[in-house]
């Protein structure tokens, strides 16, 4: 009687083992390196030159994000402050402080501060935050709750997936233009239904994020 | 089953359109580049084993590399990255935005108005100013590219002395010390050369200079000028009277060896003006008409309705004939006797209707008296121009289509170069400022002298923005000039209008302007140690010192506008220019007596093959040669020639078959060596059919001395071949007696004190680069036209034209049902039969419309285009293998009118023998090609990465993070109008030739070991909004979607925004309309249609009725390029329209077949296809 098996069946149990071993470990590398944090980047808290602190700032002060970051319903560029506008304040405040110093030194010198960027759109992605901030989509959609945070960290991952989830469906996340800078507000905080209330805002406003490529790359 | 596409067959009747002679007469060379889009490296695979073998090999390679991939792998994470905010906002700037600023640029003859765009600082773009009376918007390519001349890294950047670095402090300490020298002695052997600019604080300084230094004389000197224009105005007219043409006014237009509409610059915005008569919208608008009588090819030869070509320096002859039949038909008798006068009995330029064009034009001429210009080019000698000035005065053109103004300073108060170059060389000047950036020591007339009146002069110091010149390394001190972009100036507009000059930015390399250093030289005080800028933000309440350089202009202006105030100067600055200030109307009237100097004219015998006729041209590149290193404009091919990177000589057919030259050259030229008077120099030579027989033309600037900081820079060493040897200031614009010769082998350059060339030797066949046969997309009507009957006998001529031709109904039809498609003929065919649109976005859908009557091929879009879109330059080399990155590709076409007889006699095209004559008299069309937009893209269908797709608004959009360089989208496409970056172009530099042992290669071919770019000054030009690609990815024209997208953003964030404000409501609440999205009409320009000086380009939305790209679609000249295919192309084109004059086509025959439309051939049964030529499977 004929072997059922051919021959080369015999180690073929064998080569599957070492098959498997090496997707295994393909599979282990692959999933420590690019679902960390690292990699992703959410949770990313770089230690800034400054310890300036948000949740002082946007949170107790109640500041609005725009006394600092003016030009964000302009320009693309959501503008980090120039060294003057620090100063306005503190010229007064906490005048004796050695972090204020350093902001002092720009001021006097013209020698910009180096802030540790947190945030990084790729150079072929073109984010566009007036867009986004006149049709209803707040900060904190993006950055996460940064009027808690003394130190800012990456919050979300702002992947391309991450982006297409939103452009998809963003009734998720619009909200009423006056609340764009308020990051305690939820629809919830209102008794409202964020996805019903979301719908009637794209539906008013005629929100219709891009989904093709020409939308951000160019 | 494999579709095979069976093209309808080119049509055998007709006129004829060839890109070249290679084409026309069926060449190899030719045909290769017809075939293969991409000549080099992409491998064709022989037979089915040569297959199976590169698919292993390619598996092999695709797993080892994915391997090595994964090694790599640790350098991915991300580098820490920083923020650096302004210290103090400045104001104005919103980070992210464009800026943009009011500006010009001084140039010779007369500044360019232009706006500037500049980012966080950064000029990197510009576009002209329309709001100034001297600009219609539009920019020739040599002021567009003038923002890489900012960045270029072999500018002069530092001072020196005698060759050795120097610094601004010891300059200015040795110019302190030799002011009160020449200020005790009155300015004795004192002199002061400049340039054509005008700049009215430049005049007020040099009148300063004049009074503090009696003795001190001033000098002018420009390679190329209007100078014999100048010359014959002041004696026709009077001193500083200058003619303005009107031709928006002109009905008639007849030009004696001019190329208004292109090299000769006569006015800010005439070429807009020119072709304001040609837009053509309905077939029975009134068109202007052009005869050109031209030596060389031009442009403007291209455009013109009827076209003479005549050697140069036979012009004068063609001249006086015209000017006896006006002189007769209108009763001047001066106007008679002058042209009687003027020797030229029984010429004829070889053509047998010589006689009755002339009439016929004259009498065209007669008829629209008071509606004609006639225009002499500023090449042509007094002779010609008082000539044309006399006929224009019996035609009375003087105050109707014709401004007299009187201009600037008379001729009497600045001396010439060659009465500088005498009292020099008589030991008269001992110390010579030059503030130009000509340079006489390379392009002076050799008989000046030049070098050695230069090196007779004790103290030399050159003022210049350029490299190191010939000029300034002879010099005792180099003085860096500071950029346009970089100083506080001003200058005025060609027709006088007052226009400021302001920085954008610092100076980068240091510097002085020409202000400064004439203002440090009559001020009376000491020039101030020089402190570096500095960066710190002042006190609050204190005002920024602007520098001397404002001062100055500041002052002008005051005088200029007495008691302005503040705000006044502020709009000044905002607006650019002064209203109101251009040259006042000049009063004088003619004076016949000008005509006398005709009758002491020689007769100049007509060129033969023995003694041919040379002439001299500027560079459409270079100019004069102050470009060379400018590595945009070298790149930009020649409008006509398609020559990159190098020079050439230009001949006919006859005279290139009488030396034995190569007709077809495209790669290989012949080179021939030009003789006269002694003087021998060597230029490849190429064949532009057309060109007068018997005569070369030379364009010069090129073939400059040295390498590296000692020359013309990086970009600009090595290329080209000098002409200027061969001028002398008796024959500045040219010569004639020169002997030819084509080389039989080639020649050594002898070593040492006459080295003229950088060449070693001059090779028998010089490789050239030219872009004519590249991405050729052979015949097919591709260019259409007609005359303005043959469009008011039927209306829809167009689609009656090549291809379309074979397709039956009538417009509607033929562009939508009986089209042939690539996909099921009824895709996207609604219910009514109309066609659903096949992209989805109902507030914009975007399209371009490029009016090919209106469009010369100056390549100004085509340089615009690469200034907004960071397109790199590939080099000399890569040119030669079709790699240029141009997004927009200029053709040009030929042609000629196919011998009746030989259709009737079935002889076939490539088997027809071509008379000389048939091939020398040709019209030329001119074409720009970018990336369609096809609404059924072939490109998409076959991306296998989905890297190039279409956008909702209707654009092919090109993924780059997708692309992995398969290159099917360019095999696929049928307009060939995507480019492959074949090398890391933006980062390894092309320009550099590196040496490894016996071998020589380009940078490029170093891979990770060549050079970079200089980065850092580089980058600082590029559009921030712009991805810059590298290797190896597809890239085309987007439309300039960055400027789409920052428009529809804008629209929505303020309309969002502003709205909600207005209405205080910030919910659902608010009213809001979708057409509220919408950008406004003409919103948007492209940066090619806001270069186009002819405003020949159209854009816009597709869905907005009130559109101009709408209604330009509306115009009956409206086609699509292939539009057989069913392609649907968003970008079309309006057909050319000639207006020939009706009775000269009557009673010649030779014009009556130049003016022919393209074959409007029946269909014809094609092999193996269907009887509409359709698919065959």
């Amino acid at each position: 009687m004929a072997n059922t098996f051919p021959r080369w069946t015999n180690t073929l149990p064998l080569k599957l083992l070492v098959c498997f071993l090496f997707m295994g470990a393909g599979i282990a590398g692959g999933v420590t390196y690019y679902f960390t944090q690292k990699y992703t980047r959410v949770g990313y808290m770089p230690s800034q030159p400054i310890a300036f602190s948000h949740k002082i700032h946007a949170g107790q002060l109640g500041m609005d994000c725009r006394y600092c970051h003016s030009f964000v319903e302009q320009s693309g560029h959501a503008n980090v402050p120039a060294s003057s506008t620090c100063w306005n304040c503190h010229q007064h405040v906490k005048t004796n402080s050695p972090q204020i110093a350093l902001i002092k030194e720009s001021v006097d010198t013209g020698k910009p501060l180096e802030w540790v960027k947190v945030h990084n759109t790729p150079d072929y992605a073109y984010f566009n935050h007036s867009v986004h901030v006149t049709a209803g989509v707040s900060c904190v959609s993006c950055h996460g709750k940064i009027n808690e945070m003394p130190v800012v960290f990456h919050d979300q991952s702002q992947s391309m997936s991450w982006c297409l989830d939103c452009h998809l469906a963003p009734e998720q996340h619009l909200r009423p233009m006056d609340k764009i800078t308020n990051l305690n507000w939820t629809a919830k905080s209102e008794g409202k239904d964020q996805k019903e209330m979301g719908q009637k805002l794209k539906d008013a406003w005629h929100i219709e994020p891009p989904v093709n490529c020409a939308g951000c790359h160019r | 089953m494999k579709r095979v596409w069976q093209h309808p067959a080119e049509p055998t009747t007709g006129k004829r359109y060839w890109r070249s002679l290679g084409q026309l007469t069926g060449q190899e060379t030719s045909q290769k580049w017809q075939d293969r889009e991409f000549q080099d490296g992409a491998a064709v695979m022989k037979d089915e084993e040569e297959q199976e073998t590169s698919r292993r090999s390619f598996l092999k390679l695709m797993s080892a590399s994915t391997a090595m991939a994964g090694l790599g792998l640790a350098s991915c994470r991300r580098p820490e990255t920083y923020l650096k905010p302004y210290s103090k906002m400045p104001e104005w700037v919103v980070p992210g935005k464009i800026l943009y600023y009011a500006t010009a640029m001084p140039r010779s003859g007369g500044g360019t108005p232009m706006v500037v765009h500049t980012t966080e600082g950064r000029p990197t773009h510009l576009q002209g100013n329309k709001f100034h009376p001297d600009s219609n918007g539009g920019l020739d390519s040599q002021a567009q590219a003038s923002v890489l001349g900012l960045y270029d890294p072999d500018r002069a950047r530092a001072f020196s002395n005698y060759g050795k670095p120097s610094s601004r402090d010891d300059f200015f300490t040795f110019l302190n010390a030799a002011k009160k020298e020449l200020a005790a002695s009155g300015g004795k052997g004192f002199a002061v050369l400049t340039d054509e600019v005008v700049s009215p604080t430049r005049l007020r300084l040099i009148g300063e200079l004049q009074k503090k230094f009696p003795a001190a004389k001033v000098y002018r000197y420009e390679a190329f000028g209007p100078a014999n224009v100048r010359a014959a105005y002041t004696k026709a007219f009077g001193a500083g009277v200058m003619p303005f043409y009107r031709f928006d006014k002109a009905d008639r237009i007849f030009s004696l060896d001019s190329d208004f509409l292109g090299l000769d610059r006569v006015g800010g915005k005439s070429v807009g003006q020119f072709m304001s008569g040609r837009k053509a919208q309905t077939s029975a608008d009134p068109m202007n008409r052009l005869y050109a009588v031209e030596s060389n090819y031009t442009i403007t030869g291209g455009i013109a309705d009827h076209r003479m070509r005549v050697p140069a320096s036979q012009t004068v002859k063609v001249a006086a004939k015209l000017a006896a039949l006006i002189g007769a038909a209108t009763g001047d008798a001066a106007l008679s006797a002058a042209a009687a006068s003027v020797k030229s009995e029984g010429y004829n330029p070889g053509r047998e209707d010589f006689e009755v064009w002339f009439k016929t034009a004259a009498d065209d001429l007669i008829a629209s008296k008071g509606k004609t210009i006639v225009i002499a080019g500023s090449n042509q000698p007094e002779a010609v121009q008082v000539l044309a000035a006399a006929i224009n005065q019996a035609l009375g053109a003087y105050g109707s289509t014709i401004e007299l103004k009187q201009t600037g300073l008379p001729e009497s108060q600045l001396g010439t170069l060659a009465e500088l170059s005498s009292q020099a060389l008589a030991g008269n000047v001992q110390t010579l400022l030059v503030i130009s950036d000509a340079n006489p020591v390379f392009d002076a007339p050799a008989d000046l002298k030049w070098p050695a009146a230069q090196d007779s002069i004790k103290t030399v110091i050159v003022h210049s923005t350029r490299h190191l010149t010939a000029t300034a390394r002879k010099a005792s001190w180099m003085v860096p000039a500071t950029h346009y972009l970089e100083q506080w100036g001003d200058t005025r507009g060609f027709e006088g209008t007052y226009a400021v000059v302001q920085p954008m930015i610092l100076p980068l390399f240091g510097g002085v302007s020409d202000h400064e250093l004439l203002g440090a030289l009559v001020s009376n005080e000491d020039t101030p140690p020089f402190v570096a800028p500095s960066m710190a933000p002042l006190p609050m309440g204190t005002v920024e010192d602007p520098g001397p350089g404002y001062k100055l202009v500041r002052d002008t202006f005051n005088a200029l506008v007495p008691g302005a105030s503040e705000e006044v100067w502020n709009n000044t600055l905002r607006d650019g220019f002064v209203a109101k200030t251009e040259y006042p109307a000049a009063t004088t009237a003619f004076q016949s007596g000008a005509l006398s100097l005709l009758a002491a004219l020689p007769d100049a015998a007509a060129p033969s093959l023995t003694a041919m006729e040379v002439t001299f041209l500027p560079c459409a590149k270079i100019a004069d040669g102050r470009y060379i290193n400018s590595a945009w404009l070298q790149e930009a091919p020649d409008p006509v020639s398609k020559v990159t990177w190098d020079n050439a000589a230009l001949i006919s057919v006859k005279t290139a078959k009488d030396l034995k030259i190569t007709l077809a050259a495209v790669d290989e030229a012949d080179v021939i060596s030009v003789e006269i008077g002694g003087v021998t120099r060597y230029f490849p030579v190429l064949v532009i059919p057309g060109h007068a027989d018997n005569a070369v033309t030379l364009t010069v600037g090129y073939g400059q001395l040295g390498t590296g900081p000692e020359g013309p820079g990086r970009v600009g060493q090595g290329t080209g071949f000098d002409a200027y040897g061969l001028r002398t200031s008796a024959t500045p614009y040219f010569a004639t007696g020169a002997k030819v010769a084509k080389l039989s082998g080639s020649v050594a350059v002898p070593e040492g004190g006459s080295k003229w060339t950088d060449h070693k030797e001059i090779p028998a066949v010089y490789p050239i680069a030219t872009t004519q046969e590249h991405h050729s997309m052979y015949g097919r009507a591709l260019v259409r036209e007609g005359t303005q009957k043959d469009w008011q006998d039927d209306e829809d001529f167009v689609m009656e034209q090549g291809t379309d031709a074979h397709l039956h109904g009538d417009r509607a039809e033929k562009t939508a049902e009986n089209a042939f498609s690539l996909y099921k003929p009824n895709a996207g065919k609604k219910e009514d039969g109309t066609r659903e649109p096949l992209l989805s976005d109902d507030l914009h859908q975007w399209g371009m419309v490029i009016d090919l009557n209106s469009c010369t091929g100056c390549t100004s879009c085509l340089v615009a285009c690469q200034s907004e879109n960071n397109i790199p330059v590939v080099g000399k080399d890569q040119v030669r293998r079709g790699r240029e990155m141009h997004w927009i590709r200029m053709d040009r076409y030929f042609a000629t009118d196919l011998d009746s007889d030989a259709a009737l006699n079935n002889r076939q095209v490539e088997g027809h023998e071509w008379e000389e004559d048939e091939m020398d008299d040709p019209s030329m069309l001119v074409e720009p090609v970018g990336c369609q937009h096809c609404e059924a893209a072939p490109c998409e269908t076959v991306c296998p990465v989905n890297a190039t797709v279409h956008s909702p608004d209707g654009l092919n959009v090109m993924v780059y993070n997708r692309c992995i360089g398969t290159r099917y989208c360019a095999n696929n496409c049928p307009f060939k109008a995507r480019r492959f970056n074949f090398f890391d172009y933006n980062k390894r530099n092309p320009l550099v030739e590196k040496s490894a042992g016996p071998l020589s290669f380009n940078n490029l071919y170093a891979g990770p070991l060549g050079d970079r770019h200089d980065t850092e000054l580089s980058k600082l030009q590029k559009n921030p909004n712009v991805s810059v690609r590298m290797r190896g990815v597809i890239e085309k024209c987007t439309y300039c979607l960055q400027r789409i997208e920052s428009a529809r953003i804008d629209a929505r964030a303020h309309a969002r925004k502003d709205k909600s404000r207005e209405q205080g409501k910030y919910d659902e609440t608010l009213v809001l309309a979708k057409q509220d999205l919408r950008i406004p009409t003409n919103g948007i320009k492209v940066a090619c249609q806001e270069a186009c000086p002819a405003e020949a380009i159209h854009f816009g939305n597709l869905l907005d009725k009130d559109s101009d790209v709408m209604k330009a679609k509306g115009n009956a000249r409206n086609y699509e390029l292939l539009g057989y295919l069913s392609v649907r192309a968003r970008t079309t084109y309006l057909a050319r329209i000639k207006n020939p004059n009706p009775e000269l086509i009557k009673a010649s025959p030779r014009e009556a077949k130049k003016v022919g439309q393209g074959s409007k051939t029946r269909p014809v049964a094609v092999a193996g296809s269907s009887s509409h030529g359709a698919a065959s499977h």
